[in-house]
Order: C-alpha cells, then sequence, then structure tokens
C-alpha cells in the first residue's frame, strides 16, 4: 500500500466519523421513537425516486428535485449574468462604485427570503409559462411552477455574492499587467477579455461558488413559504403535515446531497486556477 | 546624421498627493535619445525616471510639453514600443509561449504563426524551448525577466522602454542578462531607454549615461568604449566616478511619491 493511498484512507476515515455517527444517533432515535422514521424507509424513498404518495399530492421525489434545479438553475444563471457584468463595472469605475456600494451595503445584509412577499406582490403567482400561454399555462406544469415571485428571490440571493466578489476580484487585477498590455496593443475590450476577467477569475469563481450555496438554502425556504406548490420545500412541508416523515428525511438527504455536488462542481471548475493563484502569494 | 527615436519637449508632470499636496515628478525637462542607442537614466528613488518612461510607453499624459515618439507626439501607448517593467509583469495564467506572444495575439496573428515567433524569440533569449509550456511561476526570477524580454521583443518593437530590469535578480544572473542584453541588441540595435539605479549598470550597458534629480536632468554622459566593458578599466573607472559624483551632487529628489503603485497619486 503507497504512502498516498494510506494518507488518503486517513483522510477519509477522518471524514466518515461525524456521518457515521450522526446515522448511529439516527437508528438509535428511530428504534426509540415512533415518529422519526427509520434508515430503511427513508432508503427506501431514495431508492423510488419517481413513485407518486398521494398524501403528498402525487408529486415525486424527482419531480421536486428537478423543480427545485430548475429554479435554482435559472435564478442563479440570472444571477451571474448580472452580478458578473455589473460586479465588473464597480470594480473598474470609481463612480459606479460610489453609486452602487451604499444600496448594495444596505440591501445584501436583508435576508433574501424576507423579500418574498414583496416579489409575490409585485409578481403575482405569475410564471414564464403564465406570460407566454396565458390562461393555458396550466398545460405547460414544470414552466408554469416557476414562478417569477421565486426567481427573484434567487436572483436576489445569488447576486450579491457574485456581484461583489467579481468587484473585489476586478479591483485585484495588478495595474502592471494591465499597462503591459495596453503598451502590447490592447483595446479596452481586450483588456476585459484577457486581463481583468481572467485575473478576477478565482475571486468570481469563489462568487459563483457563495451565491449557488446561497441560492441552493434559499430555495428551499421559499419553496416552504404558502403560495408554492411544489419543490423539496414543498415536499418538506407537505410530508411533515401528513405525518410522512421519511419522505421529508429523504428530501433533506437529496437537498444535501446536491448543495455537495454544486460546490463540487464549481470547487472543480476554479481548480486549475487555484495553481497559479496559490503560486501568486 | 543622427535619428532622433523619443524626444521630451519641456516635459513636466506633476500629481496631486494626499499627504503633501501638489508635487511636481518632472519639471521641464528636454531630452532625446537617438535611434538605435542605449540611453540609460540614473537617479535616486523618486527623482522621477519611472514618470518619464510611463510618459514615453504613453501610459502617462505629460502636465506641460510634450513627448515624441519617432517625430509623433505620443497620444497614448502605441505600436512598435516594448516595454520591461522590474518585475516583468508576466500573466501567471498564461504559459510561457501565450505570454511571449501576447502583443502579436491582440493584433489578431494566427495562433500558429505567433507562436512560431514566440518560439524564436524564445530561442533568442537562450532559454530551451521545453520551457514554453510552463506557467511563469514555475521558472527563476532570472528565466521570468528573460521570458519578459522576449514578450517586449516579440512584435519586434523599434523602441525598448526598461524600468530597472535587472534589480530584483541576484548579481551572477544579473551579469549573465547584461551580456545577453548587449549580444541581442548588438544583432538588431534597437533604440533603448533603460532606467536603473545601478551606476554599474548604466556604464556597462548605455551608449549614454543621464544623471537625473528632482524632476530634472542634471548631467549627461557620452559612453564610447566598445563593448563588452569592463568596470575595471580605468576609462570605466573614470566615467564612473563622474557619474557618482553627479549623483552625490545633487540633493535629494523633493518628490517621491512617483513610482507606480506608491500611494495614492490623483492626476491633475
Amino acid at each position: 500500500m503507497t504512502a498516498r493511498l494510506t494518507s488518503w484512507l486517513r483522510k477519509a476515515a477522518r471524514g466518515a466519523l461525524l456521518p457515521l455517527a450522526v446515522l448511529d444517533l439516527w437508528w438509535l432515535a428511530a428504534r426509540h421513537s415512533v415518529v422519526i422514521p427509520s434508515i430503511a424507509s427513508v432508503m427506501d424513498v431514495l431508492a423510488h425516486p419517481f413513485c407518486e404518495p398521494p398524501a403528498l399530492d402525487s408529486t415525486s421525489l424527482a419531480s421536486g428535485v428537478a423543480v427545485s434545479l430548475l429554479r435554482v438553475v435559472l435564478g442563479f444563471g440570472l444571477a451571474a449574468a448580472s452580478g458578473i457584468p455589473i460586479g465588473l463595472l464597480i470594480g473598474r469605475c470609481r463612480a459606479v462604485n460610489e453609486m452602487l456600494s451604499p444600496s448594495i451595503a444596505a440591501l445584501m445584509v436583508i435576508s433574501p427570503v424576507a423579500w418574498l412577499p414583496v416579489t409575490i406582490l409585485v409578481f403575482g403567482l405569475s410564471s414564464p409559462a403564465a406570460a407566454c400561454f396565458g390562461d393555458n399555462a396550466w398545460q405547460h406544469g414544470l414552466l408554469d411552477q416557476l414562478r417569477f415571485a421565486v426567481l427573484a428571490v434567487i436572483w436576489m440571493s445569488a447576486f450579491f455574492p457574485v456581484a461583489l466578489n467579481t468587484a473585489a476580484g476586478v479591483r485585484g487585477v495588478r495595474e502592471a499587467h494591465v499597462e503591459a498590455a495596453r503598451v502590447l496593443g490592447a483595446s479596452p475590450g481586450q483588456l476585459i477579455r484577457k486581463i481583468i476577467l481572467p485575473g478576477a477569475a478565482p475571486s468570481i469563481l469563489t462568487g459563483l461558488r457563495l451565491g449557488a450555496g446561497v441560492a441552493w438554502r434559499v430555495i428551499i425556504a421559499a419553496e416552504i413559504f404558502p403560495g408554492t406548490r411544489s419543490g423539496l420545500g414543498y415536499m418538506i412541508v407537505t410530508a411533515q403535515e401528513q405525518g410522512r416523515y421519511e419522505y421529508a428525511f429523504a428530501a433533506i438527504v437529496i437537498i444535501g446531497v446536491i448543495g455537495l455536488a454544486l460546490d463540487g462542481l464549481l470547487r472543480a471548475a476554479a481548480w486549475p486556477l487555484g495553481r497559479w493563484q496559490a503560486a501568486q502569494r | 546624421m543622427k535619428t532622433v527615436a523619443i524626444r521630451f519637449e519641456h516635459v513636466g508632470r506633476r500629481f496631486a498627493t494626499e499627504a503633501r499636496g501638489e508635487v511636481w515628478a518632472v519639471r521641464d525637462l528636454d531630452l532625446h535619445c537617438d535611434a538605435g542607442k542605449v540611453t540609460c537614466l540614473v537617479g535616486p528613488s523618486g527623482c522621477g525616471k519611472t514618470t518619464l518612461l510611463r510618459l514615453a510607453a504613453g501610459l502617462d499624459r505629460p502636465t506641460t510639453g510634450r513627448v515624441f515618439m519617432n517625430g509623433e507626439t505620443i497620444a497614448g501607448p502605441t505600436a512598435g514600443i516594448g516595454l520591461l517593467s522590474q518585475e516583468g509583469d508576466l500573466l501567471p495564467w498564461r504559459r510561457v509561449i501565450d505570454n511571449i506572444a501576447m502583443g502579436l495575439e491582440l493584433r489578431g496573428v494566427p495562433r500558429a504563426e505567433r507562436h512560431a515567433q514566440a518560439r524564436r524569440v524564445l530561442e533568442q533569449v537562450r532559454l530551451p524551448p521545453e520551457v514554453a509550456h510552463s506557467h511563469p511561476h514555475e521558472l527563476s526570477g532570472g528565466m521570468r525577466q528573460r521570458v519578459a524580454l522576449a514578450r517586449a521583443l516579440c512584435h519586434d518593437p523599434r523602441v525598448l522602454l526598461m524600468d530597472e530590469p535587472f534589480a530584483s535578480l541576484d548579481e551572477q544572473t544579473r551579469e549573465r542578462l547584461h551580456g545577453e542584453f548587449i549580444e541581442l541588441w548588438q544583432s538588431e540595435p534597437r533604440t533603448v531607454l533603460l532606467v536603473t539605479h545601478s551606476v554599474e549598470e548604466a556604464v556597462l550597458l548605455a551608449d549614454r549615461v543621464v544623471v537625473m534629480a528632482a524632476g530634472r536632468l542634471t548631467a549627461d554622459f557620452a559612453v564610447a568604449s566598445a563593448r563588452p566593458r569592463d568596470v575595471f578599466q580605468p576609462d570605466m573607472i573614470e566615467l564612473l566616478r563622474r557619474v557618482r559624483s553627479a549623483l552625490k551632487s545633487e540633493p535629494e529628489a523633493a518628490s517621491s511619491p512617483v513610482a507606480r503603485g506608491a500611494g495614492r497619486k490623483i492626476q491633475i
């Protein structure tokens, strides 16, 4: 056995200690409680993700995952698409920074979920399907579940980390790199594409990771709100109301796994940048 | 007849600083650099050397006077200039070959063509071909400076501006690079404006040594000795003594916050 493998196994064993302890406690608690579902029953739900129990409005775990993920992908995508250019402007342009920074500082301390009543007031229960198909929106199930109000909250939750980290990354780009490129003949557009964005990329990716994490946490909270009738958050509330805790537990496990996968994906994207960034320190 | 490549005409550059109010980094300065010659600017920190180089590079504009490059007023960075700074300023996320070829890339030269040119320049600066695919952080300080020199030369500029390019290197590497730089320059003489703290470096490399203090030119020495030079040659010893004497006779620079990134600088 190589030293590398031993080291990896040791690391994995340490990392598994806490989850194993939690599983142990869960097993004990399930044995002595009639409310807490057994590990086996939760595993059974996870093993049959397309099962549609009538007690939960005939919504399956898979459809809950699909709706929640779609909401996050759309809301987060909008946040990234708007947060990166605005962060770039804040980082490069003093006037924009002075104009936006106080408002951003005030808005970012408000929990995104607190905006849900406001966004419901503004957007009502409209959805992309309602906007496109009017009264026939209900025929486009998945699209009809993407309420603008929820998307706006997701956008708001991810926008600030993305924009602020982009701005910080842009400010951190060495002026010497910008000037070297200017002397080599870079146009303003080339400066942004070839110097500023690559130079700020590690910080932008940190912002995207933070934004994705917050968006994923917020979607669950937003789906628990009255007015939403789909998604993992809705499933947890319904399962609790119906006393089907195995579904609530299964949803929680899936939330953790997807959150971990999202973070891993963005970490993997940032990995090549980490090498030169570490060497810079 | 000598051709003038860079000309500073009554050039002044004033900065507003938070701590000291308005400061003139360069005042009413006249200087010309002959085409195909190496001109060295020496002087204490804060005397305005780097400001002058930035004006020549088009990275800054004079408050008074004008700067000409090959007879044309400089209004911004222009093609035909290569800039080499103390740290090299290589882009850490780019491989060596992509750093070197950057100027050509920005001009839209196809990838294969610019890489071929970058490999030729890499050879000129005496770096092994396998370095092409390394990242800057994988190289030693001397190798990084060679790469930075290759980047400055890759688009074949007629004027090379060098801001203390050998200052961060150890003595042995510096001496080796001095020799290689002169060989490179002799193979294809370009106009070079070199800023340095080191009087030895100036007299070893330059055709002309210009002394600056407090934003003004205070002395001007022509160096006629053949290259390669040795600081122990009698004429070099005498020149070193005269340049040092010119430096000592001037008071410390009155305007100091002019180095790039040193403190906050407000353009007036």
